[in-house]
């Protein structure tokens, strides 16, 4: 099946560009693709419980409805885990879908002929 | 010939806007065909001129057949999509 992965660097600060990445993910993984969206910078805080509930952009679903239509269509949520370290989060801090990842599962992604996409 | 189907999905803005549909139109055709078995159809109406790409492409990308689709100008486009 191929595989994508959409790189999501921001969070609250910029609404559009943390809730783009899910639209984009949540369209190919309703289309049976591997879609991950990866949450790195101030987008691995969209991983955390309660935070993406008020991030809503004019003209877009909130983002917490396009996470979870995303997760509901096999999407998967990876957290960067170096970002998610230096801003004091944790596994237990994440959503439901959501797990954290490591630089070397992010390369092996890619190496398996993922395609990418950063917002 | 218009192929009968089992079920309906309508997404129309109040006016016509090319990519009102962009984010919500595949994964709601995605839920709407869960309900149905494989080889049973499912009619869309949308007033989005970008649905004709939009479906077209996720008909290629998940496998299910795009069978017709209608233009009925002021009203909006119709497909027909049978699930795989």
């Amino acid at each position: 099946m191929p595989r994508v992965l959409i790189n999501c660097t921001h969070g609250r600060e910029d609404p559009e560009r943390a809730t783009l990445p899910f639209i984009v993910g949540n369209v190919a993984a309703s289309a049976d693709q591997e879609a991950v969206v990866l949450l790195t910078v101030e987008g691995v805080r969209n991983a955390t419980k309660g935070y993406a509930d008020t991030i809503c952009k004019e003209g877009f679903q909130p983002l917490k409805e396009v996470m979870q239509s995303f997760v509901s269509n096999g999407g998967q949520i990876w957290a960067c885990g170096a970002c998610a370290k230096p801003r004091g989060i944790t596994e237990g801090d994440l959503v439901s879908g959501a797990k954290m990842v490591s630089a070397a599962s992010v390369v092996e992604w890619l190496a398996s002929g993922a395609s990418s996409l950063s917002f | 010939m218009i192929p009968e189907a089992q079920a309906l999905l309508t997404m129309k803005s109040e006016t016509e806007s090319s990519g009102s549909t962009c984010a919500l139109l595949t994964p709601a055709i995605k839920s709407r065909l869960k309900g149905l078995a494989s080889g049973q159809v499912l009619e869309v109406r949308v007033n989005d001129s970008t649905a004709r790409e939009d479906i077209a492409a996720w008909c290629r990308l998940s496998g299910n057949e795009l069978l017709s689709m209608m233009d009925d100008g002021p009203q909006g486009l119709r497909f027909f999509l049978r699930k795989k």
